[in-house]
């Protein structure tokens, strides 16, 4: 703007001043983050079994003779036996001799033979590892050798590194996007890349279950693998099993028992040295309970208000919920005074407001000895408008606030005009006199990188003194009325840390005022003269801390709430034993029903058959036989008149479905701790809140059990709608015992 | 969500399959699909078959009609991208085992 000087006329000395004044603008400041996840390759694995067909012998008294092949050891082979029970392959050999100080490497095969045909094998085996220290008979001169088999050294003694990808990168933001793996996926990866190259999971119940960043979480640093799996399949009572590969053996997770009905080869009655089934009934729960993985519900605004549905009070919960919202308030009358506000609201924060009075106006004045009177019947008499600046990278803290009122003239000459407020939320206009002045206070806060509130800086301008041209003219004849001089007062605040959890703050207030300036002949007050002064105050040590926030970017989404999931499977007539319940908080509720019919086939009725034949086989737990799934293989090479000869001992299992099948148990709904529980708050209601309150899961449906309940409030804690309410029943009512933020 | 699952003829999901005895010199065969199931195309479609030895029996698998050959993760048979929902249809058949059981792995990837 440019400044205009003008010469005054001689004789007629004009004094006019002109201030100029510089405010630093608010920043403008944004940001956009942009996030990209390299992606995780998806695998998977079916594993295909065969066998070859059973040879029964021609005869029914075949000759059986015996290829026993039990090599390394130092001293003749009197007997051995293997076993499988699944976990491990175990070898138990005695040898004639004395020879504690040996620990072989030995290889087993055995082929049995009727009538010269080959009826059955077991393929090389070779044990590297005793797993107890050898044990000598001297009074037989028997030295006894037990090896195992198993990947035991791998699966505890390996420490794993963080294989969780957020733990090692972080979402910036998590309310943008999270980071999610898939369980499945990372327990087939560690086992193959550290313990067994071949691993193989028979059953996959978790192949749909995620670790998701900062709510299902989870971290892999320093566990074994054997821990890992503790945390996954272990939770559902799976095992880690081994496999025949090769001469050695590959890691397999499977369900301890057979979880489905399913066939195999027959072994013919006729070849079967003994055949003893029996039941086991008594380990089917009554109930079993399956937890699952909490169901998240991102909660936004708009979904918090569908949840509170239809309230009287809607329009108020609007305005405090939504965070972007431009609103007026209704307007407030008293007398002829009316006073309307409007607010706006930008991701939660309130970055404009404005409040306008209006009221009857009455200007007087006395005019050649007569009274003039003119009265002004709803004009403005206040509006303040209030503008908030926010730091962008802290949403929450706020960087500059400024207020500006605007003050009119009302005198018997006064023309009047309608302005049309600025908004936010009104849109209406108001008849004001004649604008004299703009107030303005001014408030700039400062922050420390440590994040507390370091200074606060309030400035305000105020007009002093008012002035007009041909102020003494009638009315009607005189100039606009301005302002002449103009105050201005700061007032500064600062806080520093001093040690000692106190704080040293420093206030100060500086600032003009008009003093009169007297004629020193006359004595007479000519004018007013504005001086700056400081009002001293000195620094003082406090506990007080200045405000500090959080500072976390704004997020739509008000909370996750996490429900929590469940089914119960009901035994009915079937179940003897306790009821049970498991705990697997990866486990996605869409798949609860199927695990849990799972679970439940692993604990059902089965028929055990321990069935013995005279020569080796190779049936080692998980082969399906028409018995059922084998779950122990036992060969003992014992001697005999004819040298050694060798016996195995099959165990199977199979389910019974006699008086219900695992997949006709009653599903119920899973129902949460009635006596206590975490809930949404909707609404204020009197002294509690009304609150969404889940009270079970649904697996069937796949959706949470919800109500609309009041939960009491016996402290005065001030929760908010979205708050998480912690509640317990308190005669026969729900009491609120804490809240979340 | 990316998924990739190995189906039977009905739909289930195959993690595991015995196809019990098989008599020397015969081949047994079993419908598959890989079908995504996730949410997300799948690109880099691979398949592989693991297997101890082959000389008493052999896993063989077909997909969108090509053999699978590979044998580890690096040597994997490149198969078509797939859509959601898209799968590609094929056969799992073993000859008959020397040895008294044999077992194979079918296992497959996608980026």
């Amino acid at each position: 703007m440019p400044l205009i000087l003008t010469a005054p006329s001689a004789g007629s000395p004009t004094e006019g001043s002109a201030t100029f004044t510089a405010t630093r603008p608010p920043s403008l400041l944004g940001q956009a983050t942009f996030t990209a996840l390299r992606p995780v390759p998806i695998e998977g694995a079916a594993t295909f079994t065969a066998l070859a067909p059973i040879v029964s012998p021609a005869s029914d008294s075949p000759l059986l003779t015996y290829g026993v092949q039990i090599s390394g050891l130092p001293g003749d082979v009197l007997s051995a036996e293997y076993e499988h029970a699944g976990p491990y392959e175990d070898l138990t050999v005695t040898v004639a001799g004395l020879y504690p100080l040996e620990s072989p490497d030995v290889t087993v095969q055995l082929a049995g033979y009727a009538d010269g045909v080959l009826v059955g094998m077991l393929p090389p085996r070779a044990f590297l590892a005793l797993s107890q220290e050898p044990e000598t008979d001297e009074a037989a001169q028997t030295t006894t050798y037990r090896y195992r088999t198993s990947l035991e050294g791998a699966l505890r003694g390996i420490r794993l590194p963080e294989l969780v990808t957020w733990k090692l990168n972080p979402s910036p933001n998590p309310c943008v996007t999270r980071q999610r793996l898939n369980v499945s996926g990372l327990v087939s990866r560690v086992m193959r890349e550290y313990v067994s190259p071949a691993f193989v999971l028979e059953h996959d119940p978790l192949v749909n279950a995620e670790w998701i960043e900062g709510l299902i979480d989870e971290s892999t640093l320093n566990i074994t693998p054997l821990d890992l799996w503790g945390k996954t399949y272990g939770l559902l009572g799976m095992e880690l099993h081994v496999d025949l590969l090769g001469a050695g053996v590959r890691l397999v997770g499977r369900w301890p028992q057979p979880v489905v009905a399913q066939g195999g080869p027959i072994i013919p009655a006729s070849v079967r040295l003994s055949s003893q089934p029996r039941y086991q009934r008594y380990q089917t729960p009554k109930r079993l309970t399956l937890k699952g993985a909490p169901h998240w519900t991102p909660l936004t605004p708009e979904l918090l208000l569908d949840w509170i549905g239809d309230h009287p009070d809607l329009l108020t919960l609007q305005r405090e919920i939504l965070p972007s919202f431009e609103f007026y308030d209704p307007p407030e009358s008293s007398g002829t005074v009316t006073v309307q506000r409007g607010y706006r609201k930008l991701n939660g924060q309130m970055v404009a407001q404005i409040e306008v009075t209006t009221d009857d106006v009455t200007a007087t004045e006395t005019v050649d000895g007569a009274q003039v009177l003119r009265l002004y019947r709803g004009v403005g008499t206040g509006l303040k408008t209030t503008r908030t600046t926010y730091d962008p990278d802290c949403p929450a803290r706020i960087t500059y606030q400024e207020t500006e009122s605007v003050t009119w003239a009302y005198q018997t000459d006064t023309e009047t005009s309608v302005i049309e407020l600025p908004g936010p939320g009104l849109n209406i206009g108001v008849t004001v006199g004649a604008e004299v002045a703009r107030e303005v206070t001014r408030t700039t806060y400062t922050y420390s990188p440590q994040g507390y509130l370091t200074s606060k800086t309030t400035s305000t301008e105020r007009t002093g003194s008012l002035e007009q041209v041909d102020a003494e003219n009638a009315p009607g004849e005189r100039g606009t009325v301005t302002a002449r001089e103009t105050l201005r007062q700061s007032v500064t605040e600062r806080w520093a840390p001093a040690g000692g959890g106190l704080w040293r703050y420093e206030p100060g207030t500086s600032g003009q005022t008009l003093l009169p300036l007297y004629d020193r002949a006359t004595g007479e007050a000519v004018r007013t003269v504005a001086v700056a002064r400081a009002t001293p105050d000195a620094p003082r040590l406090t506990d007080q801390a200045p405000p500090s926030y959080d500072c976390r970017p704004y997020c739509e989404v008000i909370r996750d709430v996490l429900d929590e999931t469940g089914v119960v499977l009901h035994a009915g007539d079937a179940g003897f034993a306790e009821d049970q319940e498991i705990s697997v908080p990866i486990l996605p509720a869409a798949d609860l029903l199927p695990v849990a019919r799972q679970l439940m086939a692993n604990t059902w009725h089965r028929e055990v058959t321990t069935l013995t034949l005279a020569w080796p086989v190779a049936y080692i737990p998980g082969t399906w036989l028409s018995d059922g799934r084998v779950q122990n293989l036992k060969i003992s090479v014992s001697p005999s008149e004819n040298g050694l000869e060798v016996t195995s001992e099959l165990t199977c299992a199979r389910l019974l479905t006699d008086l219900l099948g695992p997949g006709q148990a009653g599903v119920e709904a899973y129902r949460t701790d009635p006596q206590q529980g975490w809930a949404i708050m909707l609404a204020r209601s009197g002294q509690g809140a009304l609150a969404r309150v889940v009270t079970g899961w649904d697996a069937q449906t796949a959706e949470p059990l919800v109500e609309q309940a009041l939960i009491g409030f016996r402290s005065g804690f001030p929760p908010a709608p979205g708050d998480e309410l912690e509640w317990q029943l308190v005669r026969g009512q729900r009491e609120a015992t804490n809240a979340r933020r | 969500m990316k998924q990739l699952t190995l189906q039977d003829a009905d739909g289930a999901a195959l993690t595991a399959y015995a196809f019990g005895e098989v008599p020397e010199g015969q081949l047994v065969t079993k419908p598959l699909a890989l079908r995504n199931t996730g949410t997300e195309p799948l690109t880099g479609v691979r398949a592989w078959i693991e297997q101890a030895s082959t000389s008493d029996g052999e896993l063989r698998a077909t997909l969108a009609g090509i053999a699978i050959t590979g044998t580890t993760r690096e040597t994997a048979t490149a198969l078509p991208n797939l859509a959601p929902g898209a799968a590609h249809t094929g056969t799992a058949q073993f000859t008959s085992p020397t040895a008294p059981t044999d077992s194979g792995t079918l296992r497959w990837a996608a980026d």
